[in-house]
């Protein structure tokens, strides 16, 4: 007890160079949170990249010009038309998916999956997929089923079926129904996610997303698919025989890309992003980390009077080792609390765990080190 | 009882403090080690003291040999066997009376008894009771250097390794000093103090005089 009331009374005496020590540690914690996520956004972009080069068969994207605003026009009926074509020519690889949002009445929902609010009425996020988008992206229903066959081309039903993303489980079961209208046939796995390589070239994350067939946007609005349609092949030629389709339903300014060119262009973005930020992290990291180690040694420069008094009586160097490093790890420990909050997963803490543990390592090892090879007949000296 | 056999120091191959020093320190002697500077009396006080290693010969402390001793065994030897007293009073500024002579306390391994009545009935022999709560800062250089005095006696040592205890203090205030370590002395304890000052060496009943290295006891 006396020995905590010592230390803090050592904190106190120095209570500036503490808190100065304590907001850069917020800071250099806060660095490596973002760095960590960065690298596991890296991680998940390259997992979601390879997926789209599954099987090493070309993936293609129809892409409409950048100076082009028209909604391509198409009926239902042109709609499932234009699909079966499409598919015929591509061996049944061709899916697309929009995102829109949904009106919804229940109150069940919390506020945060709002997408907006509007005169009262609430609307969320929703994504209308076609056959095929769950299998390209890999993603699994953890819970129920996927959509069938007859969910994807019919809409006669009594309910509409829907697949919620896994962040709905809190809420929602599979078979509940929503508004009396939407039924949950399914719930996705945790973190499911897409990369939308045409328009933002971002992880899109599925968690707080209603998940719908495409054929109910289409009813309203029959050219979505071709918005962001994508295909897989290995003959040329059917890509040509894709965009004469096209041409033919008169969908204006449409053209097919390979993604391969747009994954590199987006690789090389997400790299240089990445670099640039890895290297502005290191830089300041080792700013801080020089201001942090300077600043250690000063104090154990201005207390070795101190220290040296209290090896005379007794102490040993472990004990001044002890005294040094002591308010260092707790206020570390402290200082790594808000990047521990920010954290999104055990994973992520626990990586936030060991770069703490690190670093409390490494801005303690020098000034330690300093300290230990002092002897007590040197402090005496240095008193006079 | 103090046993030096042939103790070295060496800083470096050209820089030899003690040379094949012997000497032997009996229980409750007083003893006064004199010599012109840098003739290496501080550097005796701290092997006695184990403050500093020896580079050569062998340190028995009540028949063990503390040469070999480690950092930790020699903290524990200069908390339980050695008190100190320094010059310029080797007090904690920002502490008051009783948290300076609470030290030695603190690092004690047995940590039994009160260590409030202990340190009460210290400065109730130091006069310096009514003080207890006041910060040292606000304490007289005689005041001070009788804290310093009751933080080497906390512990009860056998042994008080006072490196010029006068030095900063004035003729009257320095007499007063001594006349605490003749107490000590009186009551068994061993003092060795280094000192410039004949008048101080007066008081002891043996004068060391260290030149060169090397030890003369008169």
């Amino acid at each position: 007890m006396t020995y905590l009331k010592n230390l803090i009374r050592l904190i106190k005496k120095r209570k500036c160079q503490y808190m100065l020590f304590f907001l850069q540690m917020i800071v250099v914690f806060l660095m490596i949170q973002y760095t960590l996520n960065l690298l596991v956004d890296d991680r998940l972009f390259h997992q979601k990249l390879n997926s789209l080069n599954q099987n090493k068969i070309s993936t293609y994207f129809a892409t409409q010009d950048n100076d082009s605003n028209e909604m391509p026009e198409c009926s239902f009926g042109e709609y499932a038309e234009f699909k079966k074509e499409i598919n015929k020519e591509c061996n049944n690889t061709a899916f697309s998916f929009s995102v829109s949002d949904l009106l919804l009445k229940t109150n069940e929902i919390p506020k945060r999956f709002l997408e907006f609010e509007e005169s009262h009425n609430r609307y969320y996020q929703v994504t209308y997929i076609s056959e095929n988008f769950l299998k390209f992206y890999r993603l699994k229903v953890e819970q129920g089923r996927e959509f069938s066959r007859e969910n994807y081309n019919e809409t006669s039903k009594k309910y509409i079926s829907v697949i919620l993303g896994s962040a709905f489980q809190k809420y929602f079961q599979v078979g509940n129904v929503i508004d009396k209208q939407y039924k949950i046939v399914g719930i996705l796995e945790k973190k499911s996610s897409y990369l939308d390589i045409q328009l933002n070239s971002k992880i899109v994350s599925l968690d707080k997303q209603i998940i719908l067939p495409m054929i109910y946007q289409a009813k309203e609005w029959g050219g979505c698919y071709v918005n962001h349609l994508m295909f897989s092949t290995e003959d040329k030629s059917s890509v040509d025989r894709i965009k004469r389709i096209i041409e033919k339903y008169d969908f204006k300014d449409y053209n097919i890309q390979k993604a391969e060119t747009q994954i590199n262009i987006l690789k090389n973005d997400f790299y240089t992003e990445l670099s640039f930020m890895i290297v502005l992290f290191f830089t300041c990291f080792s700013l801080c980390l020089f201001s942090i180690i300077s600043m250690l040694l000063h104090l154990i420069e201005e207390q070795k009077t101190e220290f040296g008094i209290y090896m005379l009586c007794g102490a040993t160097k472990m004990d001044m080792c002890f005294t040094i490093a002591v308010p260092i790890v707790v206020l570390s420990i402290i200082a790594s609390f808000p990047s521990m909050v920010l954290c999104n997963s055990i994973f992520g803490c626990v990586l936030q765990i060991i770069c703490m543990l690190l670093i409390i390592t490494i801005i303690l090892a020098f000034p330690l080190q300093y300290w230990l090879k002092k002897s007590i007949s040197e402090l005496k000296k240095e008193r006079k | 009882m103090i046993e030096l056999k042939q103790i070295s120091k060496k800083y470096t191959e050209h820089t030899t403090v003690l040379n094949n020093i012997d000497l032997t320190i009996k229980k409750g002697e007083y003893i006064a080690i004199m010599g012109p500077s840098g003739a290496g009396k501080t550097t005796l006080m701290n092997i006695i003291g184990c403050i500093d290693s020896c580079t050569g010969g062998k340190y028995i402390l009540d028949g063990n040999d503390v040469s070999s001793y480690n950092d930790k065994e020699k903290a524990r030897l200069r908390n339980e066997k050695f008190g100190f007293v320094v010059q310029d009073f080797g007090l904690i500024s920002s502490m008051s009376v009783f948290q300076n002579i609470q030290i030695p306390l603190l690092y004690r391994k047995n940590k039994k008894g009160n260590q409030k009545e202990k340190i009460e009935e210290i400065l109730k022999k130091l006069k310096l009771l009514d003080k207890i709560n006041d910060n040292v800062n606000n304490l007289s250089g005689g005041q001070r250097q009788r804290v310093a005095i009751g933080r080497a006696l906390v512990n009860s040592p056998d042994v008080i390794l006072a490196d010029k205890p006068t030095g900063a203090l004035d003729q009257a205030t320095g007499k007063e000093v001594m006349d605490i370590f003749t107490e000590l002395n009186n009551e068994g304890k061993t003092v060795i103090i280094v000192t410039h000052d004949e008048q101080v060496a007066k008081c002891c009943n043996k004068i060391i005089h260290v030149v060169d290295g090397k030890v003369k006891a008169m």
